[in-house]
């Protein structure tokens, strides 16, 4: 039996295309200027160091506890809520839920509370991932779904699909995609695993707040996790989402060697020209928010592409795509049984 | 009887997701028969520390695995970029031997899925924290240092499986080795993967036993859920993992199917439940309307059942109003006396114990339950196991930032009703 063989073509394209979300507000606290395409000077491809963001003054008694990380998750959240023109108290209920991605969002914590025997009670709730999310929803008393991962780029991505098939299931109106990246209490850590990312860093806060009603369909072609000069993956997800047509625009975020390369050659086989592959630097599970909130305010036609790396991992989004051109099949190796 | 070998359930469920193999790392037993035997002979895997210095802790005991097993291969898969060695992360090694039984369990040892279609995805409360101490120390290279972000475990574990398919850490504290199950059978029906292994784990050590000692939460006495002398939890480790199909080949017999799943926020506080418990609630809900499953059919509940005076409270309340009347009909256990509380492993641990429960027609009780509390009044399982024949099981989870998550699980090999 081929593995998977249960599955019928139409299932897995049901399950791989969604409506695409609409991007009601979005909000952003980086070190990135407010270029048209987000990109600052110091963010060049091969500089080094992180870029800061200043941690956000907020108002309250409830934040005299809160780590830097809740801070600027709070502050990015209610930043999208301010774009959207929402009032402040719109996602209350269970109608709303929360979907947030982080690669170094709890390490500052961790550290601190491994280095210093002397933490105490208001220290060790912090270290845990979900408490960054978790001052989010209590500040907004968002009550719905809440899923928490861990992981760079890739995983942001992998957030949006499911954002969009809540949406598409009913079951919320809206969801927040939120990313945090703290880096630089681990300056030091960093230096020493420089291999595990590409130059420079992006730390700060993304938060976009989704519903329903985008144009086109969300195609996601999925995390492949493979060894990072993997040509045949990197070809096969791009293929698949673009399925033969240029992208309006394309968001690259797949870090350096192998992978940027053999993107920019699917891409330009797409049609797409190399001009418009914005580059970010290494924004971790920031990146995929970044670029759709750039793409957003600039108007940019779609459907615009976003792809992301993270250490073995590669994948890709398709955001707005046409309805009409299918995706390419999900590959399917022969053999297993 | 439909085309993919189940029946058809109420509108608005799902497509349910074959558990067709599991495994466990536990301080009670280290497969599935010595954890199964554990749970219904009230086996207790408490004990004092010996791992690490608790000298200076205001407590000193937890359930701690004493002894791992030393036969296992360095890679599950021969081939070019297979690992030569073992991680030295301890909740990695937990994970490969759970990873080794699941997959003999489920048939799939010795001749794996395609690497692209076999996916991994690990839900923990801590991640690679062992790690994490010996980089901070200075200790150890590059690799330790990428092991101890909170997703290396999970990566370890694919690369030693030779997964290539979608590798997902999932973090919503202590219903993380619930929503891990939920998301994989959501990749499952997406076609995202043929195969996931799915589940969580987490090891004891001093970051967290410091953590909970500084909190009070941790008691000083035996862990006591549902009972009015409760006065905290204890932590232990282990590990837990589930082969999740959406079609199993060949004739197998699974062990259950995962019919419905729900994680959700309470909005409420950092690390107390809500005391309304309404995201526990939406989320039991929730669980139920994905799976088709009404109240009167559940017949068996795996409480979160922590032993803090707040959590049993909140769980009894919330079981009363999503089971009406029947609440004080269904067995609901806990198996953290046993056990400790597992943290990332918990969840998949309970979730497993369903199942096991449903194949041998007996609920393990909840260890330590001796006088009864006013406010929690539903039957908890005292004393010894019980022969109860359950096959809709509903097990529920909470966690630091106000996370919960229920899953609503199927014994036997035919998820319909």
């Amino acid at each position: 039996v081929t593995p998977g063989a249960g599955a019928t073509a139409a299932e897995e394209r049901a399950g791989v295309d969604l409506p695409t979300p609409a991007i009601r507000g979005a909000g952003a606290l980086t070190g990135l200027d407010a270029a048209p395409d987000g990109r600052a000077p110091a963010a060049a491809p091969g500089a080094a160091g992180l870029i800061p963001v200043a941690t956000p003054s907020l108002a309250g008694d409830r934040f005299r506890r809160a780590t830097r990380e809740c801070l600027l998750a709070v502050a990015a959240a209610r930043a999208a809520i301010a774009d959207a023109a929402l009032p402040g108290n719109a996602l209350v209920g269970p109608r709303t839920g929360i979907l947030y991605v982080t690669a170094t969002g709890y390490a500052p914590a961790n550290r601190s509370f491994l280095e210093d025997e002397s933490s105490t009670t208001l220290h060790f709730p912090y270290t845990s991932p979900s408490a960054v999310p978790g001052e989010v929803t209590i500040e907004l008393g968002v009550r719905g779904p809440c899923v928490n991962l861990v992981g760079g780029g890739p995983a942001a991505l992998q957030a949006l699909w499911w954002a969009a098939r809540w949406l598409d299931e009913g079951g919320v109106d809206r969801v927040l995609v939120l990313a945090v990246e703290v880096l630089q209490e681990l300056r030091d850590l960093l230096g020493r695993a420089r291999r595990l990312y590409a130059g420079p860093l992006v730390e700060g806060a993304a938060c976009l707040l989704l519903e329903r009603g985008g144009a086109g369909l969300l195609r996601w072609g999925g995390v492949q996790t493979g060894p990072p000069t993997a040509a045949r993956d990197v070809t096969a997800t791009l293929e698949r989402v673009l399925a033969g047509r240029p992208p309006g625009l394309a968001w690259s975020g797949a870090g350096g060697g192998g992978r940027a390369r053999v993107e920019a050659r699917v891409l330009a086989r797409a049609g797409a020209a190399p001009d418009r592959v914005a580059r970010h630097g290494e924004a971790l599970a920031l990146g995929p928010l970044l670029a759709l909130a750039a793409a957003r305010r600039r108007g940019a036609a779609g459907p615009w592409l976003l792809t992301a790396t993270w250490r073995t991992e590669y994948g890709a989004l398709l955001w707005g795509a046409d309805p009409a051109r299918g995706p390419a099949p999900w590959s399917r190796p022969a053999g297993g049984r | 009887v439909g085309e993919r070998g189940v029946t058809a359930r109420g509108p608005g469920a799902v497509e349910p997701v074959a558990i067709t193999g599991a495994g466990v790392v536990t301080p009670i037993g280290q497969d599935l028969d010595g954890f199964w035997t554990g749970l219904v002979t009230g086996v207790s895997g408490i004990g004092e520390i010996e791992r690490f210095p608790v000298g200076d802790l205001r407590v000193t005991r937890g359930g701690e695995i004493k002894k791992l097993a030393r036969d296992l291969p360095p890679a599950a898969r021969a081939g070019a970029g297979a690992p030569r060695r073992l991680p030295a992360c301890l909740t990695s090694r937990l994970l490969i031997q759970a990873a080794r039984e699941a997959l003999q369990s489920a048939g799939w040892w010795g001749r794996l899925p395609a690497p692209e279609r076999l996916g991994v995805a690990i839900g923990t409360a801590l991640g690679g924290i062992d790690d994490a101490a010996r980089a901070l120390a200075g200790a150890g290279g590059l690799a330790v240092l990428a092991g101890s972000a909170y997703d290396g475990p999970a990566r370890n574990l694919a690369r030693w499986l030779g997964a290539r398919g979608p590798v997902l850490t999932v973090t919503t504290a202590c219903a993380s080795g619930a929503t891990s199950l939920g998301l994989a059978a959501d990749l499952l029906r997406a076609g995202q993967a043929d195969v996931m292994l799915a589940g969580g784990a987490d090891v004891l050590c001093r970051f967290v036993q410091r953590g909970f000692s500084v909190l009070r939460s941790l008691t000083r006495d035996a862990v006591r859920p549902f009972d009015r002398r409760r006065s905290g939890l204890l932590l232990g480790e282990g590990a837990a993992l589930v082969v999740l199909e959406r079609a199993p080949a060949g004739g197998r017999v699974p062990l259950g199917h995962l019919l419905g799943h729900s994680s959700t926020a309470d909005g409420a506080h950092i690390t107390a439940p809500d005391p309304e418990g309404r995201g526990l609630e939406l989320a039991i809900r929730a669980a139920l309307a994905q799976a088709g499953v009404g109240p009167p059919e559940v017949d068996l509940v795996s409480a979160h059942g922590t032993g803090t005076p707040a959590n049993d409270v909140v769980e009894t309340d919330v079981l009363k109003r999503v089971l009406g009347p029947r609440a004080y009909a269904v067995p609901v256990n806990s198996i953290k006396a046993h056990l400790g509380h597992t943290m990332g492993a918990a969840a998949t641990l309970e979730a497993i114990m369903c199942l096991l429960a449903a194949r041998h027609g007996q609920v393990p009780p909840t260890l330590n339950h001796g006088e009864p509390d006013p406010r929690c009044d539903l039957d908890y399982v005292p004393g010894r196991a019980r022969p109860h024949r359950s096959r809709v099981s509903l097990s529920t989870s909470l966690g630091f930032g106000g996370c919960n998550a229920a899953l609503v699980l199927a014994g036997g090999a035919d998820p319909a009703r």
